[in-house]
């Protein structure tokens, strides 16, 4: 069975051992570009968001490489989100591949299960020290992701040479990717600790912090929001997504950490009562909660006619105005220029700057 | 006596008869905002974020309206149906309506929020609670409802004898009251009735086709079919949408109907997977002709006519041929 799954951020490091560890072998498709993205947006309907329209161009190119079975992230919800697999299911076999594909949603837990004991031969001991083991190891490699991630984007902003915070960060995680050794894993996340707190300083005390909000998408792959995290780091400022890879497949695929998502509603509560995708109440909560713990501004990044992203946005501005924090929201498609965007948030930037001096 | 405001808008299409009933029953006087016009649609555009849907952007304009005309403008949050042992839901700006017109408006007294939650609630839970609001007992809430749900039946079997929702409204606006007996071309019209209905949203695509010598074959919808529909089990679970897949079902095996007409908003979140489903697994499979239509703030009527005309011709050289 040759797994492929869409691409998105760094979650296929974390993804990719688990499903090898259960006994699949995984076929990775090469990160988005713009070709992926040209393929996508031809094929898939005209006005559908941009996610849709680049993980098409991923799949495509992973059943090109001899991928038999599609695993998508599903759920039939108000979103468009939870028709991806359908439709891309159908304009796929349009084309003439012939695939198997997986949905993994909530109401058919029970076929996931099955699909692993047959993976295992099976075998219900096999399967289950099989799973264990997959999914420690996958656990340990998201723990490490995260802390080389948390460090880099700490670090960053007040090192010197910010190119070297770079050079780091693809050194480990290069490392993550390569072994399958949980001890090993546990060591990484000591060194890369020790790595960057030997990272020459500029000796500013503050840098000015911005949190990324938005669709998790938009949010998580640097394709899409034009790695915005390294480029503004490279410009002196911290900026602090909401939402990793690693953190949206605990939440999205393992319902991890309920209690701070349920923090985050709470605090939305006032601008937004229902949830309906798109991270929508989490984009209103984490803004209040940048508001609170002294974040300078933030930025709000969602596809062209993202439903949920779309109705928010009035919401996000409330409560923006009333948590005296400012709000960049700039919606990316397939024909966002590089330089455009870049000049929206330098923009923004300048502004904070501006505002903080002015407090100070 | 109170008065409450209703949006022409969305839903109102679909439930006004039910709305109206339920708060004349609570005592209240119904003021209904005006019929979309230039202005209504100019104060939704600079109201509403860009990216919203036209119908959106209309409601909030009749929103706006109507908290000059009454004390209390009425949000209907339709979250959520239960059909055929499964829960169907609105589109993402039906379920935050109410949280995205308080953001816009500023103001959290003047509306009232209704909730159609049937994953939580029965419909009747809502509708009292709503009237709870207002500082009206349950007895009395739970009476003026019951008074509701039978003007939506009398409501229902009028638009099943073909009546168009826009005949609820106080008696006025009619588009095609007399039905166009044509040469038995039909051409069926699938879309949300806050967008063909509208007159000047859709700049009067129904008359356009019956000027045309086509008569538009927009059938009501019953809740039998859409279980029917939902029963299928591959269906999608936007409820609103259901209705539209349920009507191309219904128009395709119709007698008479040669071709199919998509209508849907730029910007509609749902249109593209609506579409592509009733493109590819119902209008092909039939071998129907289809045109999809997108309106805007920006549509022009000499384009839409153009474009018409010019599939009504399509479908006329088609018959020729065989």
């Amino acid at each position: 069975m040759k797994v492929a799954f869409p691409y998105m951020g760094d979650i296929q490091l974390v993804l990719e051992p688990i499903l090898r560890k259960l006994g699949a072998e995984v076929i990775i498709p090469p990160e988005p570009n713009r070709e992926t993205v040209a393929i996508g947006a031809r094929l898939a309907p005209e006005t559908i968001c941009l996610p849709f329209k680049v993980t098409l161009g991923n799949i495509l190119r992973a059943l090109e490489l001899g991928a038999d079975t599609l695993v998508f992230v599903s759920g039939s919800w108000s979103c468009r989100f939870g028709y991806y697999g359908r439709l891309q299911a159908d304009i796929c076999q349009d084309l003439g591949y012939r695939f198997r594909w997986l949905e993994l949603r909530r109401d058919r837990v029970g076929e996931i299960v099955k699909e692993v004991f047959q993976l295992s031969g099976g075998m219900p001991a096999r399967a289950l020290v099989r799973s264990v083991r997959a999914f420690r190891l996958g656990w340990f490699k998201a723990t490490a992701l995260e802390k080389t991630g948390e460090l880099f984007r700490q670090v960053m902003p007040v090192a010197v040479e910010p190119a070297e915070c770079i050079r780091l960060r693809k050194a480990f995680v290069q490392e993550i990717k390569q072994t399958d050794d949980v001890r090993k894993l546990v060591e990484l996340r000591r060194m890369v600790k020790e790595e960057f707190s030997r990272v020459q300083r500029n000796g500013r005390k503050e840098c000015l912090r911005v949190k990324l909000i938005g669709e998790s998408y938009c949010t998580i792959e640097p394709f899409v929001n034009f790695d915005i995290i390294t480029r503004l780091g490279e410009m002196g400022v911290w900026v602090e997504p909401f939402l990793t890879g690693p953190r949206w497949l605990g939440f999205h695929g393992f319902r991890l950490n309920r209690q701070e998502v349920w923090q985050v509603q709470q605090l939305a509560k006032d601008y937004w009562r229902y949830c309906v995708g798109g991270e929508d109440a989490n984009s209103v909560g984490h803004l209040i909660m940048a508001a609170q713990s002294g974040y300078d501004g933030v930025i709000h990044i969602h596809p062209f006619a993202c439903m949920p992203s779309t109705v928010v946005q009035p919401a996000l501005f409330a409560a923006s105005r009333d948590y005296n924090i400012p709000l960049l929201s700039i919606s990316v498609d397939e024909h966002t220029g590089e330089t455009g965007f870049l000049t929206r948030v330098e923009a923004f930037i300048s502004l904070l700057e501006r505002r903080r001096r002015n407090k100070l | 006596m109170r008065k409450i405001g209703i949006g022409r808008g969305l839903h109102s299409y679909h439930h006004f008869s039910l709305w109206r009933t339920f708060f004349t029953e609570l005592g209240f006087e119904v003021v209904l905002s005006s019929q979309t016009d230039k202005e209504i649609v100019n104060r939704g555009v600079r109201l509403a974020p860009a990216e919203l849907c036209l119908p959106v952007k209309v409601f909030l304009g009749q929103v706006e309206e109507l908290l000059e005309r009454a004390e209390l403008v009425f949000i209907p949050r339709m979250v959520c149906r239960r059909l055929h042992r499964d829960f169907y839901f609105g589109c993402p700006k039906a379920i935050a309506l109410p949280d995205l017109v308080r953001a816009i408006f500023g103001s959290k007294e003047r509306f009232l929020e209704l909730v159609i939650d049937q994953q939580v609630q029965a419909d009747e839970t809502g509708f009292v609670n709503c009237a709870q609001v207002l500082g009206i007992s349950r007895a009395r809430a739970r009476a003026a409802f019951v008074q509701a749900i039978r003007a939506e039946a009398v409501a229902e079997q009028r638009l099943k004898q073909g009546a168009n929702p826009a005949d609820f409204w106080q008696g006025e606006s009619v588009i095609f009251r007399e039905r166009f007996e044509a040469k038995g071309t039909k051409i069926g019209v699938i879309g949300h009735p806050y967008l063909i209905y509208d007159e000047y949203i859709s700049l009067s695509l129904l008359k356009i086709l019956t000027e045309l010598g086509v008569e538009p074959a927009v059938p009501f919808v019953t809740v039998e079919e859409l279980e029917a529909e939902a029963g299928r089990g591959n269906a999608l679970n936007w409820f609103y949408e259901l209705e539209l897949i349920a009507r191309a079902q219904r128009l395709i095996r119709e007698p008479g109907v040669k071709g199919l007409l998509l209508v849907s908003s730029f910007a509609c979140g749902t249109a593209p997977v609506v579409n592509e489903v009733i493109r590819r697994e119902i209008a092909e499979q039939a071998g129907l002709p289809m045109l999809t239509l997108l309106f805007d703030e920006h549509s022009g009527e000499t384009g839409l006519r153009t474009r018409v005309e010019s599939f009504v011709d399509l479908l006329g050289s088609a018959r020729a041929k065989l």
